[in-house]
């Protein structure tokens, strides 16, 4: 069973996607109204982007990522995925997923839909304008990227991307070569795992905030991330962030560019998923760990005033509230 | 429109003038056509139901095709099987199509007419008063001539001439192929009617949001001081179709789609987006300010680099994906046809209020999704606290007029996302006519059949508006006609048009829409 498959919804023809989407939410067959016009509240479009690699059940992960999304920001949800042979009467395939949510308190009542296509590779110059059939006109559109190869994006996807808000993928999962694309609008990229780790560097960033800069910098000789099995791509955007914040210090001008800057795997048995340290030529230092599984993180340090111990909570943001912050607050 | 009351009969004073609509026979010449059987009938049918014909109300059919009464009333019942809005209510039609005839005859022999007469004239007699005759030319332009030339050797069309039951008559587009055509239809017709009795239909002007344009724009004072150059940004109007030719490709081929789309509908919403406020709701005051305007707009560019007009036809694609053949590949197109499905036209109106302001018009079959639609598109405000592109995603303000399918106006604003940062992003507040009043509000021809009946042509062309909009696109039927395939673009089905119709926007940091649901 392919990834489209396994997505969840009714197996329709396109044709019919535009009249279901304006008559699903009726009470009943003679209720003319057009209820997903009063009812609707889309903002925003999610164009959600699978490629050949992607695993059935990291799609259904993603595609259940994006419906809780939607109850938060309700929006329309397009999702494409590549099939090696159509199954309908189309040349392209069609689903409709549709779920109504009734939350704790009334006012959290919503409904969302999806919009799920199966295409041959041939048919993706189509879909620039297939999908403008559904997509919110006007407002701003997104498209996440789950296992899609550099040379398929650059082939079938970039065309779509004119003109969007915001593009985004998880450097955790991605092909590397995506790195080297020459994006059409580089400022609109976003990592989720950058946004994942949100939490991470509020809590660094505080600590380290109550030292002025040029003492963080001052006689500092190596920065190192260490990460357990799976975390290597929160390591690598935990070193990416410390390097330009630190440049941000003065790092340049006080000629301690030669700072090393690595990652290591944690020792086998550690209990903690990340940890940061911070060498100095003197006897200043920081380590700063933190335990996914107890949600709770250790700083121990000196930098210059005296040794402090800390203890905090910290819990990384969920898959949802990682994809809101992408998308709206990531540069 | 009309609002005064005081011409009325004074047992209709008071009454809505939709109210009061005299006896009246409508004749329809090419009753057996597609028209008639989709539209004409099922229009005229719910106005029956909606207690809003009058008490003495006939409807005659008239064709070549020798049907008999009974055969019509078959036909006409199965028409609103199929295409009424609202189902068949089994007493009424048989109250109603009690009054439906047909009348066989040539659209060309005169005796065919004064036999009609013959048939009206009992009619009157039964009735023991005069009743109104409303023609509707609902068949291929090729007849209009005969048909309105007979029913001046008949004496038809001056039947009860000078009074409020002179016979009137409706004609569905195209009015001319061009100007010299449009001059001589307007000269036929002036040489059997008046003015005020010939009814040009443009069923878009029947429907409901091109109506709320006039209550929009003047009813509203916050929107009449921002519509002129100095806030709009540029005006798009957009006619798209999803279907190609289908099974009419010999039709189209000789027409294309400036003149069966943007000539007439485009140029209706434009200047009833564009004109200045009327001195009263009267039609001949809306019309004059609709001529004044289009009179305004200056001749457009034609060079093909550079210039303000592109033309293209559809190749195979996908449409709702589903694989379609290109336009020659079509039915009845010779391979080497070079008539264009989509045109493009940028154009300008030299008067004060839209100097410099790029007006885009564009209309194609075969686009993704059948939509029409009406954008106004504002500058953006001095940037010094949102300039930051990076956090403040900022749209133009933009109100869209959505004409069909679904009926309404969005206004895009921008907006904060909730959470601590500041960060915006555009939202749309919208208003939809199914929603708002619900979804079953008469169709256009319903309404602008009731209003031909009752003599009031508002939402009718007057026959100096087509000659004067022939006048701006004449030249460029001309040109394109002269230069045979030269400059002529394709786009594949299931496209939003030709790339080099995206260069008439660029030009000025523009882009074309891509209407949504
Ligand atoms: N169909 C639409 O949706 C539509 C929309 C907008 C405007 N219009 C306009 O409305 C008018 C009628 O449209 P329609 O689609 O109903 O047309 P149609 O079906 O092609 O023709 C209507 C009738 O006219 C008669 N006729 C056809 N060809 C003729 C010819 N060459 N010479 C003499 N009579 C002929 C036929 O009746 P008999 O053989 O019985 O005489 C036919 O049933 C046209 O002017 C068209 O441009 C149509």
């Amino acid at each position: 069973m392919d990834l489209f498959d396994t997505l969840p919804g009714l197996n329709l023809r396109v044709s019919e996607i535009s009249p279901m989407l304006s008559s699903m939410w009726q009470a009943s067959a003679d209720d003319k109204r057009d209820v997903a016009a009063t009812g609707r509240a889309s903002q925003l479009n999610l164009v959600v982007h699978f490629g050949g690699q992607a695993s059935a059940e990291e799609g259904l992960g993603i595609f259940n990522t994006a419906i809780s999304f939607a109850q938060s920001y309700p929006c329309r949800i397009i999702v494409l995925c590549p099939v090696v042979s159509v199954k309908g009467a189309d040349s392209i395939d069609a689903k409709l997923f549709s779920l109504c949510y009734v939350g704790a308190d009334q006012r959290a009542l919503c409904a969302c839909e999806a919009v799920i296509l199966g295409y041959l590779h041939q048919d993706a110059v189509h879909l620039e304008d297939l999908i403008s059939l559904w997509l919110e006109n006007d407002l701003p559109v997104y498209h996440w990227f789950h296992n899609v190869s550099a040379e398929a994006l650059k082939r079938d996807v970039l065309p779509l991307l004119h003109g969007c808000r915001r593009v985004l993928f998880d450097s955790a999962v991605e092909d590397p070569a995506l790195k080297t694309i020459r994006w059409p609008e580089p400022q609109s990229i976003a990592d989720l795992t950058r946004s994942h780790l949100l939490p991470v560097r509020q809590s660094l960033g505080q600590f380290l905030a109550g030292y002025p800069p040029w003492q963080l910098i001052a006689g500092l000789k190596k920065v190192v991330v260490a990460y357990a099995p799976g975390h290597l791509a929160e390591a690598e955007s935990l070193i990416d962030w410390q390097q330009k914040t630190l440049l941000h210090c003065g790092a340049k001008e006080e000629g301690v560019a030669a700072v090393v800057f690595g990652y290591e795997p944690l020792r086998v048995g550690a209990d903690t998923s990340i940890e940061v340290r911070w060498v100095y030529a003197d006897d200043k230092y920081l380590s700063w760990s933190f335990c996914e599984k107890r949600t709770s993180v250790h700083i121990t340090a000196n930098l210059g005033t005296g040794k402090v111990d800390l203890a905090q909570q910290l819990q990384l943001l969920s898959p949802e509230q990682a994809l809101a912050e992408a998308l709206f607050f990531a540069n | 429109m009309q609002s005064h009351d005081t011409d009325r009969h004074p047992f209709l004073q008071g009454l809505s003038r939709h109210r009061g609509v005299p006896p009246t026979v409508i004749v329809i010449f090419g009753a057996s056509g597609d028209l008639t059987a989709r539209k004409l009938v099922p229009a005229i049918y719910n106005l029956g139901l909606d207690n809003l014909l009058p008490s003495d109300f006939y409807l005659i059919g008239f064709g070549r095709k020798a049907i008999q009464d009974e055969a019509f009333r078959e036909m006409t019942q199965t028409d609103v099987q199929k295409y009424s809005r609202r189902p068949l209510h089994p007493e009424f039609w048989e109250h109603l199509s009690e009054k439906v005839l047909y009348h066989t005859g040539d659209y060309d022999q005169v005796e065919a007419y004064k036999a009609l007469g013959e048939r009206i004239d009992v009619i009157e007699k039964n009735l023991g008063r005069d009743i109104q005759l409303l023609f509707y030319i609902s068949t291929p332009p090729t007849v209009f001539k005969p048909i309105l030339e007979n029913l001046g050797a008949s004496g038809l069309a001056a039947r009860h001439a000078g009074t409020a039951l002179a016979s009137k008559i409706i004609i569905e587009k195209p009015f001319g192929r061009d100007l010299d055509s449009a001059k001589g239809l307007n000269q036929v017709l002036r040489q059997q009617f008046q003015e005020s009795q010939v009814f040009r239909i443009d069923h878009y002007l029947g429907k409901e949001t091109v109506q709320d344009l006039l209550v929009q724009r003047f009813s509203n004072s916050i929107f009449e001081p921002i519509w002129n150059f100095r806030y709009v940004d540029c005006i798009q109007i957009t006619v798209a179709e999803e279907l190609g030719v289908g099974t009419r490709g010999g039709y189209y081929d000789q027409s294309g789609a400036l003149r069966d789309m943007i000539q007439n509908h485009t140029m209706q919403l434009l200047s009833l987006v564009a004109m200045e406020p009327p001195v009263s709701l009267s039609p001949e005051d809306i019309r004059d300010e609709k001529v004044k305007l289009l009179k305004a707009i200056q001749p457009v560019d034609l060079r093909p680099e550079g210039g303000d007009v592109i033309r293209a036809h559809y190749t195979e694609g996908l449409v709702s994906g589903e694989r379609v053949p290109g336009y020659t590949q079509e039915q009845g197109i010779p391979a080497d046809s070079f008539t264009e499905t989509y045109a493009a036209i940028r154009l300008f109106i030299n008067n004060w209020r839209w100097q410099g302001v790029p007006i885009y018009l564009r209309s194609g079959k075969r686009m993704p999704r059948r939509v029409s639609e009406i954008a106004v598109q504002f500058k953006q405000p001095p940037g010094a606290l949102f300039s930051d592109t990076a956090r403040f995603d900022l749209a133009p303000n933009t109100m869209v007029m959505q004409i069909q399918p679904d009926e309404g106006t969005t206004l895009l604003i921008n907006s904060k996302i909730p959470g601590l940062e500041t960060r915006t992003q555009p939202v749309k507040m919208h208003f939809r006519y199914s929603t708002t009043f619900g979804s079953n509000t008469p169709e256009a021809y319903e309404r602008l059949i009731l209003d031909a009946m009752g003599g009031d042509g508002t939402l009718f062309i007057r026959g100096d508006e087509t000659e004067t909009s022939w006048g701006i696109f004449t030249p460029i039927l001309d040109f394109w006609q002269s230069g045979g395939r030269r400059g002529l673009e394709t786009y594949a089905s299931g496209s939003w048009g030709p790339v080099a119709a995206d260069r008439l926007l660029w030009e000025r940091k523009h882009e074309w829409r891509r209407p949504g649901p």
